[in-house]
């Protein structure tokens, strides 16, 4: 065994030792990269996100199966697109991995939009307006569940040939997908499709809400929302229990829990309910496969149409009886 | 197994000693290395079995003390509080109450319902929905049809009563046949008891498995009847195998889903006949399986290489002291002699080059020995050799022989020629070294006859050999230089010098002495004169030439050391010198010279 032969073992152990040691360092980095947690802000329509218990527990649960930690950014006025944009820009230079936007409705929103995404992943959950085309959506297929809840008035006999139809929706939430939906099926020669935006204060709402009610002759309320829903089946609610009749009938798209309160109390005829808890879920996934450079397209979720009769259907229940931790 | 042995045979032994040993290293430690992987595979397949069996078997506790606790609450209300009361005169609200509050945190509500779906009871208090259809309840139903049995439903949403804050819950109800008193007549009805979701909920979470795993409940059927994932499976983002898995039996099983493979652990709960299954997904395992071969086969390629680098070290030290040993050899072969074989190694390499080194230097001392013996021989042959025709010896012979002519004494010169000229005969032999005893005391006789004229009488000799010895051999010009010796040394100055002659055998041995009775001298003299301390002149007298010491060294060379001459002398008595050779045959010696 000469020197030489010596150096050259030395310099084969040493070299399996450094690939050893490159590998084991690969593998830690790897590691440490799997168990990173990802920071992700969710910028809200609203001021809270306590009438989306569904939607929240879904982000939450994805937050917990991916390794993602969701910072919920609320708008001290509802659908201020300002803020929102404000808001966007600065969890994008804070350091947020991703960005969930429930986007005002707002043509101003879009830009921003892009603009951030070109930056970090952005994922629009729910949008109002067009324009986020090259940006991952995930949302209801709003236009098909207004057709849906159409055909439900149809099937119940609520759109007879000179029936009219009043849509509420709450301030800054009108819905243009869903109505168009709505008034592609029910928008027959002669029926007239009024809208009304309810006042943000919740007493004046109520009012609102009460004058179109009362106003005989008019035909159906169709709620763009859970909150007008919500009001508009409590104002017929508290005319019943005083006696007074209410011919309208109430439909709606949205979920509560007193909405279905007031669907099994024959307040509310019939509610389109999306998926939120999916909404929230794919909401996380799409924007933490955005930050692993996955291709992400958008996603539309599952909606139901129940009544009083199939709201036990464990089909409808599961989306309006949702699985929160109580 | 032939092809192998041609191989090696070749080699070098370091290339037969690394190559032996890496090999059997190399499968040993594969052999070791596949044999350790195998055991820890099953070791750690079973170890999460085993946790996942622990686990589901903690759950199974907790899940059934749970169930049993609700079965006795049913139990009690059936058997403390319904039977033994009469629903005319009793009233059982405030036990119901009683036993409502003390679960409250597992029960959502405890209701008694007539055969006909009415409520005759309910707690905590509230009004029954408009809406609601009792009889056609799928617990109602189970209960009426089976009415020995408690009956678990699925979890569903509570929607008989309204709750007080126009929250929904989701439950499980527990129901059962039970016989009202009313009125001391018996009427069948049906006693709920709905357990609280979130319990079985909270059961579950609390003893999961690691990260990537977890469990969750079936009925008989496989109908989910809690999973952490329930809200993804029925909006279809997640797809669970609870049908197939709910069919097995209790223990533990491999399955792919989704082409993922899982470790699945299945255990009954009793009486509800629900499951309880854990699982794990593989590709965490295989993930710790592969890591576990990766560091394993980086360990082992570094032992192995360490192992060839101490092998290859040691094969080293073993066959380099071999090489360099066979390399010293080498030029032994070719003749170098004055090699100082220098070997370090291990113990017997060591002392085989000292033994190797001492024989060579034994070969070189023999060797050396052996050119000194042969140049000894040929001096002494040469000036034995020289000595064959002594000049001196013939000049006074023929002076003899030319006075004898010159004074008429024809006859005693003839006599003086024909000794002379057999002395010389016998001198010359042919040039042979080795004669016949015979031809050696003729030598000695025709000097003594060649002396005894010039001498006048004054010498007088006898010869006398055994008949056995004569054909023994021995060396020439032995005799002659002695009998020489006594007449130079002694008889030339006597009248009556008488030189005996005897040639005899003891034994082995053959004995020639040349005895005188001459003045004789102290036998220490007669030592030196063998080994040399006094001169021995008798080559400068005229004689022979042939000295003493000439005798003794060609009698050793030829004979060896225990042959050869020797004195014995004793003053004015007489000296002998007496010739000691091997009694062998001179037909032993034909062929040899």
């Amino acid at each position: 065994m000469n020197r030489k032969k010596a150096l050259v073992f030395l310099l084969l152990i040493g070299l399996l030792c450094t690939t050893f040691f490159v590998y084991s360092k690969l593998r830690w980095t790897a590691k440490a990269k799997s168990s990173e947690v990802y920071e992700i802000s969710v910028v809200c329509r609203g001021k809270d996100m306590e009438d989306r218990a569904s939607l929240k527990a879904g982000i939450n649960q994805a937050a917990d199966d991916l390794s993602a930690e969701v910072n919920y950014i609320t708008l001290s006025k509802k659908n201020d697109a300002a803020q929102q944009i404000s808001a966007m820009k600065r969890e994008a230079g804070s350091g947020a991995n991703a960005i969930l936007i429930f986007p005002a409705d707002s043509e101003s929103i879009v830009e921003p939009v892009h603009q951030v995404a070109g930056k970090i992943p952005v994922v629009v959950l729910q949008p109002y307006v067009q324009g986020f085309s090259g940006i991952c959506t995930v949302s209801c297929d709003e236009f098909k569940l207004g057709e849906s809840l159409a055909q439900k008035i149809i099937s119940d006999g609520n759109a007879g040939h000179s029936a009219d139809f009043h849509i509420i929706y709450q301030a800054h939430q009108s819905n243009p997908q869903l109505i168009k939906g709505l008034a592609g099926v029910l928008g027959k020669p002669g029926v007239v499709i009024s809208e009304t935006e309810l006042p943000d204060d919740r007493d004046r709402a109520y009012d609102t809400a009460k004058s179109i009610l009362m106003q005989k002759g008019r035909g159906n309320v169709i709620a763009l929302d859970s909150g007008s829903l919500e009001t508009a089946g409590k104002v017929k609610s508290d005319l019943v229990q005083a006696g007074v009749a209410v011919p309208a009938k109430i439909y709606g798209a949205g979920r509560t829990d007193s909405v279905v309160s007031l669907l099994e109390n024959n307040a509310v005829e019939a509610v389109g309910a999306e998926d939120e808890y999916s909404l929230g879920y794919l909401g996380v996934k799409m924007a933490i496969d955005g930050i692993h450079k996955k291709s992400t397209k958008s996603i539309n979720v599952n909606y139901v149409i129940a009544d009083k009769t199939n709201m036990y259907k464990p089909q409808n229940e599961y989306i309006l009886f949702p699985f929160l931790n109580h | 197994m032939k092809m192998l042995k041609r191989f090696l045979h070749k080699k070098s032994i370091q290339f037969v000693i690394s190559i032996s040993f890496t090999v059997v290293m190399i499968l040993g430690l594969l052999l070791m290395a596949v044999l350790l992987s195998n055991q820890y595979v099953s070791s750690m397949t079973k170890s999460i079995s085993e946790n996942n069996k622990r686990t589901v078997d903690q759950i199974d506790l907790n899940l059934s003390s749970y169930l049993r606790s609700m079965m006795r609450t049913s139990d009690s209300m059936y058997y403390h509080v319904i039977k033994n009361s009469d629903l005319k005169s009793g009233n059982i609200n405030s036990q119901m109450d009683l036993l409502y509050e003390t679960n409250r945190d597992d029960l959502a509500s405890i209701a008694v319902f007539s055969d006909n779906g009415n409520v005759i009871t309910a707690e905590p208090l509230s009004g029954l929905k408009p809406s609601a259809n009792v009889k056609e309840q799928e617990w109602f139903k189970s209960a009426q049809a089976q009415i020995e049995n408690l009956h678990f439903s699925t979890p569903h949403v509570e929607n008989l009563f309204f709750a007080p804050d126009g929250s929904y819950q989701w439950v499980i109800s527990l129901s059962r046949y039970v016989e009202l008193t009313e009125d001391g007549s018996v009427h069948p009805g049906v006693l709920l008891v709905d357990m609280n979701f979130s319990r079985i909920e909270q059961i579950c979470k609390n003893n999961s498995l690691n990260t990537a795993g977890f469990v969750y409940i079936t009925d008989g059927s496989g109908e989910i009847i809690y999973h952490p994932k329930q809200s993804l499976i029925y909006s279809n983002l997640f797809h669970e195998n609870n049908r197939a898995d709910a069919k097995h039996d209790d223990g533990t099983f491999l399955e792919t889903l989704d082409g993922q493979k899982r470790l699945v652990t299945v255990k009954t709960v009793g009486y509800t006949g629900w499951k309880i299954i854990a699982v794990e997904p593989f590709q965490d395992i295989d993930t710790l399986y592969s890591h576990f071969f990766i560091y394993a086969a980086f360990i082992a390629v570094c032992v192995m290489l360490v192992l060839v680098f101490i092998n290859l070290f040691i094969s080293s030290r073993i066959a380099d002291p071999i090489e360099k040993l066979e390399g010293y050899m080498k030029k032994i072969e070719g003749g170098d002699f004055d090699q100082n074989i220098e070997v370090s190694g291990s113990y017997e390499i060591e002392h085989l080059g000292k033994a190797i080194n001492s024989m060579v230097q034994r070969i070189r001392k023999l060797m050396k020995d052996i050119i000194e013996e042969q140049e000894a021989k040929r001096r002494s042959e040469l000036n034995a050799l020289q000595a064959q025709i002594n000049p001196h010896f013939l000049y006074n012979t023929l002076d003899s022989v030319v006075w004898m002519t010159e004074n008429g004494h024809y006859k005693e010169a003839e006599c003086m020629v024909t000794s002379l000229a057999k002395f010389f005969r016998i001198s010359l032999s042919k040039g042979k070294n080795i004669i016949s005893v015979a031809d050696e005391l003729e030598h000695a006789r025709n000097y003594l006859i060649i002396q005894s004229y010039r001498y006048a009488d004054k010498v007088h000799y006898s010869i006398k050999a055994e008949p056995e010895v004569m054909n023994c051999a021995t060396i020439k010009l032995i005799v002659q230089p002695l009998v020489e010796n006594s007449i130079c040394h002694g008889m030339e100055y006597m009248d009556d010098g008488k030189i005996s002659i005897s040639a005899y055998k003891k034994g082995d041995d053959l004995y020639i002495d040349v005895a005188d009775n001459g003045p004789g001298m102290p036998q220490e003299q007669a030592d030196s004169l063998l080994s040399g301390k006094l001169q021995d002149t008798t080559g400068n007298k005229g004689g022979s030439g042939i000295g003493i010491r000439n005798i003794q060294e060609r009698i050793r060379l030829y004979f060896g050391e225990p042959y050869g001459l020797s004195i014995h002398s004793e003053p004015d008595v007489g000296t002998t010198a007496r010739i000691h050779l091997p009694a062998k045959p001179l037909d032993d010696f034909k062929g040899k010279e």
